[in-house]
């Protein structure tokens, strides 16, 4: 432990003055205190830890986990002296976020190593980038703190220390967030799944929790489709909705298909009758008798096939099995979604003559 | 959304095909009897317009044709010569298997008990389990509504749920339209 408060003191010294050599001289003591931290035997310091977080991001105070934290949130900003001979990395800002870097770029280089390589070319890798990083680092710390890089970098670092209370059991151990990276590359390679605040990280969970976001995808969707379910919030009321719009439409299917059985002694509906060319003058004789008696405002011949579908919607749900007056008002409309099926005309020879070729 | 003028054309194509073939066998149906020919021949042509890829399709043509049913020969006079492909003898077998594991599994899941009790006040926790009851309870509904509902896990229920409401929406649209149009002419 002396010497590690020796050199921690010496760098909080040096903490006013902040230069590119302090920096390269911190690169070379920073893999040293890695090795030895790895070494030796590690303090119960995580709330110190992670007050140093707090420190460094004000503003990603929201992104704190631990329960640890949350005490310490509640204090005021901690003074810098107190944590001096207490924990291994110094309180400079500049460095903790170089640290919580450091964890970043191992995190990523354990990610692209991921599925495939031994633990020890993993290990090599991080203290290589992590290396690099450090070079890189000088010249991001003076410029202003980027706040976006923060949150992520707290949530990657918390995901990694979920992993570790996972692993050993016990939140009393302090890491830094090189010594989990170091941990990490020991460890198995993983599927790295973003966990977010607050949730465990258990695999059992993740899985459960990628099923239950794509049934929630898949839900919205549905939502989407069904008329009036998007204002309802609810998946047990919004389960409602769809129930009772399939079982609406089964109903429809079933008195649609007795009223075509009523409608004609035939089964086939004469559909030559329907489909020969006499249709044409059927359209010319009924629509001039047809149009005048009904004021029907909204009919088009290239009326939207929307309208007509909620007018029906209407029409079949009150009048299921009514009397033949009230069909009378669907004439023009039914002849016109006949005929704009294909879209392109709106004669009826042209459609019948479509089926007749594809019967 | 509404469905595709596409697949309404493939529905009325097929159905009208049902139709005709349907009245070639019988003549002088009653009037129920032409009612069940008219819809059992457009679930069909509904089902077959999907052409095998999803599993309520499937599902419904081989509920249709099931053994020993009078209406197997219908459906095969429908579907013509993919009947063979689309009554996959395997699909029950499979439906089986799949009953059992979804069985097997919520037997495990209550024999191990509640594992996770995350912390939270007791009223939370009794709102959540009343929600999870209920969720369960209209999934099963769902499920006995989707032909071939039941052997499925709550996702791909989902997913079938979709493709069956826009299918349905479909064939309401046509055969409304078709019986109003035959109404129309019958008058005249």
């Amino acid at each position: 432990m002396e010497p590690n408060a020796g050199t921690t003191e010496a760098r909080s010294n040096r903490t006013p003055s902040e230069g590119d050599e302090v920096a390269a001289l911190e690169s070379l003591q920073f893999t040293d205190e890695i090795h030895r931290l790895i070494s030796a035997p590690p303090t119960d310091n995580a709330s110190s830890f992670t007050a140093l977080l707090e420190l460094r991001a004000p503003q990603a105070i929201q992104l704190l986990h631990s329960p640890e934290s949350a005490k310490l949130i509640a204090a005021p900003a901690p003074n810098v002296e107190d944590f001096k001979g207490s924990f291994h990395f110094p309180s400079n800002n500049g460095l903790i976020e170089r640290a919580a870097r450091f964890s970043v770029v191992s995190a990523e280089g354990n990610n692209n190593n991921n599925k495939s390589n031994s633990p020890e070319t993993t290990s090599n890798n991080s203290s290589a980038n992590l290396l690099k990083a450090v070079k890189s680092e000088p010249a991001e710390t003076e410029s202003s703190q980027p706040l976006v890089s923060v949150p992520t970098v707290e949530k990657r670092s918390i995901k990694r220390k979920d992993r570790e209370k996972k692993v050993k059991g016990s939140t009393k151990k302090r890491k830094t967030a090189a010594y989990e990276s170091s941990e990490d590359a020991e460890k198995l390679p993983y599927v790295h799944v973003r966990a977010r605040r607050g949730q465990a990280t258990d695999s059992h969970s993740l899985a459960e929790r990628a099923r239950r976001e794509k049934i929630n995808a898949r839900m919205k969707l549905l939502q989407e489709l069904v008329p009036g379910c998007n204002k309802i919030s609810g998946t047990a009321l919004v389960l409602d909705e769809i129930i009772n719009h399939v079982q609406s439409l089964q109903r429809q299917v079933e008195f649609l298909s007795m009223r075509l059985a009523a409608v004609n002694p035939r089964i086939d509906f004469n559909l030559d009758s329907i489909f020969t060319a006499e249709s044409g003058s059927l359209m010319e004789s009924n629509f001039p008798s047809m149009v005048m008696p009904l004021m029907w405002p909204e009919v088009q011949v290239n009326g939207s096939r929307q309208q007509y579908q909620q007018q029906w919607h209407f029409d079949a749900l009150q009048q299921p099995a009514r009397g033949r007056e009230e069909v009378c008002n669907n004439y023009i409309t039914p002849e016109n979604s006949l005929l704009s099926y294909d879209s392109s005309a709106n004669s009826a020879t042209l459609h019948s003559n479509q089926l007749k070729m594809e019967l | 959304m509404s469905p595709p003028s596409s697949l309404k054309q493939e529905f009325l194509k097929k159905w009208i095909m049902g139709l005709q073939r349907c009245s070639s066998s019988k003549k002088n149906m009653s009037i129920l009897e032409r009612k069940k020919a008219i819809k059992l021949s457009a679930d069909v042509a509904m089902a077959s317009a999907r052409n095998g890829t999803t599993c309520w399709s499937r599902a419904l043509i081989a509920n249709a044709s099931k053994d020993s049913s009078d209406d197997k020969h219908l459906v095969e006079q429908i579907l013509g010569p993919e009947s063979e492909r689309l009554i996959m003898k395997k699909v029950p077998r499979g439906a089986l298997v799949c009953n059992k594991r979804i069985r097997s599994k919520k037997v495990l899941k209550r024999s191990c008990g509640i594992r996770r009790t995350r912390k939270c006040s007791p009223q939370a926790a009794l709102a959540t389990s009343i929600a999870k009851r209920l969720v369960r309870k209209r999934t099963r509904v769902l499920k006995s509504l989707i032909p071939g509902g039941e052997f499925m896990n709550v996702v791909s229920l989902i997913e079938e749920t979709l493709d069956y409401i826009i299918s349905l929406r479909a064939q309401v649209d046509v055969m409304r339209s078709l019986a109003s149009v035959s109404e129309l002419v019958n008058h005249n």
